[in-house]
């Protein structure tokens, strides 16, 4: 099975489900946790189902292309089910056995994994997804985001697309991974890997960055004042981008970072209680479906 | 009445495999205390467990629980009926309460006061009535830190609750626990089809499940597991080395156990054993496999379902990589020589508050020459040597990559770069002991620069206002300082640790200016310590409460060595006739003195000592009072108690003989301090007058 094919399966297995169907979020992002359609749409009451493939990007995961495991760039396919249903691990397998992971002839395991994400100010309890040993997929329960705690709960399955793809073409360098019949992963993604690599170890200018966040920063809070949350939170995603960026460019000490980690956790609580409010404020209107 | 069975499964998403045994028998326990306030009458409770089944089988559960006649006491009588005999609502109340008109209720007279009284018959009750509150009460009282919530519902457990069976024999309660239906249905290994099952007994609960392959009792999973590789083992000739808490964790993550063996390239067991077992069984839970002590490219591996080439190829493909990755890392580390530049540690932040790890060796190096100094005076350790070099693998890839492996990594470049042997075994033996079971420092030198590091810590984080709660100790400071009390009672030397920390606390102020100076952190630290202490006497070694407090509580300064001197003494003696009046001696004296209430110079006015028995006893304590002090400087507590045992007679005859309060205040005064001076001597080895109660 390609590659493309994997995310054409598992997005039809989770819209016949009900999902609704998205596409990626146009800001970086260190993990689908941060599309909106997870992060904002986990808050409230309001109900919310949907499935979408994610690029992420992890600077400092970066290997100039030269390890067959680490990208800096890679791919998630998200699942959000709020409020959690009760057969959620049974669908998860059920989705498996659809891109040809049976669950009768291979291990899988749940092992206990909880997750922190202390620049969303977000906390859930759940499980890495063992095939055969390889971690395929986190299983979370969200219980808390931005600060506020989660009621209903969203239940969050993501799927680490390289991996997956790795077993089932069984290749060991994921460079090789067939995207089609025709071109690999490696055809489409390598040089990307190496110029990003050479930009976020090497050429990185923190003052530009640190200057940035710095601007962002204040621009966010008054999107915050005029009740804008939506764009707000676009711009705490630039600057989680660039924290990264200073990371892998090694420019902040350890101190410096969990500063820069603790502003954008404000910046979150506020976002989280201010979009709530705006819900809030027109009845939550998909309580009505 | 039949007895009969009881059977209750919950089933859950998977739990989490550490430590699913203590959980499990909390709840046991819960369900057990619930029984007991219920009086529910059961002969015992059996707990069994899956990764997603928490099982609950009772043993002769009598169907009735009897609550037998009893007496209820009401208001007082004149309250429940008014001047005109009227009942009143109070009265009224009463009876309603307990469903009873009032007519019927009686009066009985109690400390001359009449009352109302209820006579409640003897009841009987079905169990199936009670059962499900009694169970959810008992689910919901276990206290556990990583309660979730799922879904819409409103409970919290460990993890989400799908279902659950509850049987009385053939019977199933229909009811809610939690909110969930109580079903007469479970379901099939997940594993396999994870269909529903029909259940109509209990007996056919274990049937069924059994051959769905399933194995509920943990305990016979765990043997399948254990015996299978013991088989392989045998097969192969490999060590009988068998890792129990990892086969413990692999019993706790499968419903039934399929055993195999793997590999991996020879080339990786080159790397250090300490990276072997941290990528192999740490993190990815395979168990290693020796051969004449040492690693073998084998692991042996626990699955879900029965195994194929697929799985085993699978798991073993996930460890090249991991592999490959510290291959690399540590090359590139020794080619860098990390020993090279120590100013690298400026980069690595300890705390925030206090320092780059740069200054934390700075204060290391400072600290653990006063700790030499006040041991090993004579020997010159490495110390130095050690502490310099110790946390220079922080900068290592190996480190940044497995931070668990700090120090392990650094002993093991020291070893290959050729550093003095004590100062490579050093590096990693002075995190030791990592936890509960581990080892202490092997040589003095790590030992005492163990010591350093870690007091420096734990002053630390006390002075910065970060002391660990119950739920939060980030750094570990709770294992810090059981790692210091053990390697301090294990130095033959008492060191004060009350003046070390104030050195340590001197070290800090003096190199960190931007800390505020605050004695009353100390004190919070003196006292988390002290407790610690306690705790570790009682629970490591067993002394006795009141033996302990005696000793731990009557010095000012916390010295573990002396203080575990003194209650070996003491322990010599407890049970010993000779000693009892001693014992009941201290007893009297203390409590004389509590009484009078005065502030006592413990000047003696030979001039006022009156009666011949309170001379005798102020001079033979005279006479023995080099002594003591020699035995006390000595440390010889034994010999010191029993100078302080043949002072009996004189204090008895004195009991006898003198009259303490005295018309006049100055002989009151003089013999009061006369027992006071004893009473010093006493304490100078432990409060002895709370040994025997």
């Amino acid at each position: 099975m390609t590659f493309q094919e994997i995310i054409f399966k598992l997005k039809s297995f989770w819209a016949s489900k009900g999902c609704v169907s998205l596409e990626p979020y146009d800001f970086p992002v260190g993990a689908a946790t941060f599309h909106p359609s997870t992060f904002l749409r986990a808050l409230g009451p309001e109900p919310w189902k949907a499935v979408y493939a994610q690029p992420c990007r992890r600077p400092t995961d970066g290997r100039y292309g030269e390890n067959p495991n680490r990208l800096q760039h890679y791919y998630q396919l998200q699942v959000i089910l709020k409020p959690s249903p009760d057969d959620i691990q049974d669908l998860y397998i059920k989705s498996l056995a659809d891109i040809g992971v049976e669950r009768n002839c291979n291990d899988i395991k749940f092992i206990d994994d909880n997750w922190e994400s202390p620049s969303l100010g977000a906390a859930g309890v759940g499980w890495e997804v063992w095939l055969n040993g390889m971690e395929i997929s986190q299983f979370t329960y969200f219980q808390q985001i931005g600060g506020i705690d989660c009621n209903p709960v969203t239940g969050e399955l993501t799927y680490g697309l390289e991996r997956i793809a790795m077993h089932l073409q069984s290749v060991d360098n994921l460079y090789d991974i067939k995207w089609n019949e025709d071109i690999t992963y490696g055809e489409i993604y390598l040089q990307n890997e190496q110029e990003n690599s050479k930009y976020n170890f090497e050429l990185v200018e923190p003052k530009i960055l640190i200057k940035l966040f710095d601007d962002m920063e204040k621009e966010c809070i008054n999107l915050l004042d005029k009740n804008l949350p939506i764009p707000a939170y676009d711009i705490l995603l630039q600057n989680s981008h660039s924290l990264n960026l200073l990371d892998s460019k090694q420019a902040v000490s350890a101190t410096e970072r969990q500063a820069y980690i603790l502003r954008l956790r404000k910046l979150s609580f506020l976002i989280a209680q201010k979009y709530l409010e705006s819900r809030e404020k027109i009845n939550f209107p998909l309580m009505k479906k | 009445m039949e007895k009969k069975k009881l059977l209750f499964e919950i089933g859950l998403e998977d739990l989490p495999a550490k430590n699913l045994n203590i959980f499990s028998e909390k709840l046991k326990k819960n369900i057990e205390e619930n029984f007991f306030q219920n009086n529910i009458d059961f002969e015992s409770i059996d707990n069994f467990y899956t990764n997603i089944r928490l099982i609950f089988l009772v043993n002769n559960i009598n169907e009735e629980i009897i609550l037998e006649k009893k007496l209820i006491k009401g208001p007082p009588l004149d309250k429940c009926f008014d001047q005109l005999g009227k009942p009143t609502k109070t009265g009224l109340g009463f009876a309603k309460k307990y469903g009873s008109s009032i007519e019927d209720l009686s009066e009985k007279e109690l400390d001359g006061k009449k009352y109302l009284y209820y006579e409640k018959p003897e009841t009987i009750i079905n169990v199936k009535d009670k059962l499900p509150n009694i169970l959810e009460d008992s689910i919901n009282k276990v206290e556990e830190q990583k309660k979730m919530r799922w879904g819409s519902s409103k409970i919290s457990f460990i993890r989400p609750i799908r279902w659950m069976l509850l049987l009385l024999e053939k019977e199933n309660i229909s009811s809610q626990i939690l909110g969930i239906k109580t079903e007469d249905y479970t379901f099939g290994n997940k594993s396999l089809s994870g269909k529903k099952i029909q259940i109509r007994s209990i007996e056919e609960y274990f049937i069924k499940l059994k051959s769905a392959n399933i194995e509920i009792n943990h305990k016979n999973r765990q043997k399948i597991i254990q015996d299978e590789i013991e088989n392989i083992i045998d097969k192969n000739g490999y060590d009988k080395k068998i890792d129990l808490k990892l086969i413990s964790e692999l019993t706790n993550m499968v419903e039934y156990p399929y055993i195999y063996l793997g590999k991996f390239p020879k080339k990786y067991l080159d790397l250090p054993d300490e990276v072997l077992k941290y990528v192999i069984q740490e993190t990815q839970k395979y168990s290693l496999v020796f051969k004449s002590n040492k690693i073998t490219n084998n692991f042996i591996g626990v699955s879900n379902v029965i195994v194929n080439k697929n799985i085993i190829q699978g798991n073993e493909r996930v460890i090249n990589p991991r592999l490959d990755d510290a291959q690399f890392f540590i090359s590139k580390d020794l080619s860098n020589n990390i020993f090279k530049n120590k100013e690298f540690l400026k980069r690595v932040i300890f705390h925030k508050k206090l320092g780059s790890m740069f200054d934390k060796v700075q204060r290391i190096i400072e600290i653990s020459n006063y700790i030499n100094a006040q041991s090993y005076q004579n020997k010159k350790l490495l110390c130095k040597e050690i502490a310099e070099v110790c946390k220079l693998d922080l900068i290592s890839n190996m480190v940044v990559e497995m931070p668990k492996l700090q120090g392990y990594i650094g002993s093991y470049y020291a070893n290959k770069i050729g550093l003095d042997p004590i100062v490579a075994d050093g590096i990693k033996d002075h995190y030791a002991p990592r936890n509960p079971e581990d080892n202490l420092p092997k040589s003095s030198d790590a030992k005492i620069v163990s010591l350093a590091d870690k007091l420096d810590t734990i002053v630390g984080i006390f002075l910065v206002k970060e002391k660990p709660s119950g739920t939060r100790d980030p750094l570990g400071i709770r294992r810090s300082v059981n790692g210091v009390l053990k390697i301090l009672l294990e130095i033959n030397y008492s060191i004060d640790l009350t003046k070390l920390i104030n050195e340590v606390h001197r070290v800090i102020y003096c190199k960190l200016n931007n800390l505020k100076d605050d004695k009353n952190a100390l004190n919070d630290c003196e006292m988390y310590i002290k407790e610690k202490l306690f705790s570790l006497f009682k629970e490591n070694y067993n002394y006795e409460q009141n033996v302990i407090r005696s000793v731990v509580d009557n010095t000012k300064n916390i010295n573990p060595h002396q203080s575990q001197k003194k209650i070996k003494a003491i322990n010599t003696i407890l049970t010993n006739d000779d000693y009892q009046q001693l014992f009941s001696n201290a007893k009297r004296v203390s409590n004389i003195l509590k009484k009078s209430n005065l502030a006592l110079t413990g000047n003696i006015k030979e001039n006022l000592l009156r009666e011949s028995s309170e001379k005798i006893l102020y001079n033979t304590i005279i006479k023995i009072e080099d002594d003591l002090k020699i035995l006390l400087a000595k440390s010889d507590y034994e010999n010191y108690l029993k100078e302080l045992n043949s002072l009996n007679s004189c204090i008895k005859t004195f009991f006898e003989e003198v009259m303490i309060n005295d018309k006049e205040e100055g002989i009151k005064l003089n013999r009061l301090s006369l027992l006071s001076l004893i009473n010093n001597h006493y304490n100078n080895l432990a409060n002895i007058a709370i040994l025997r109660q």
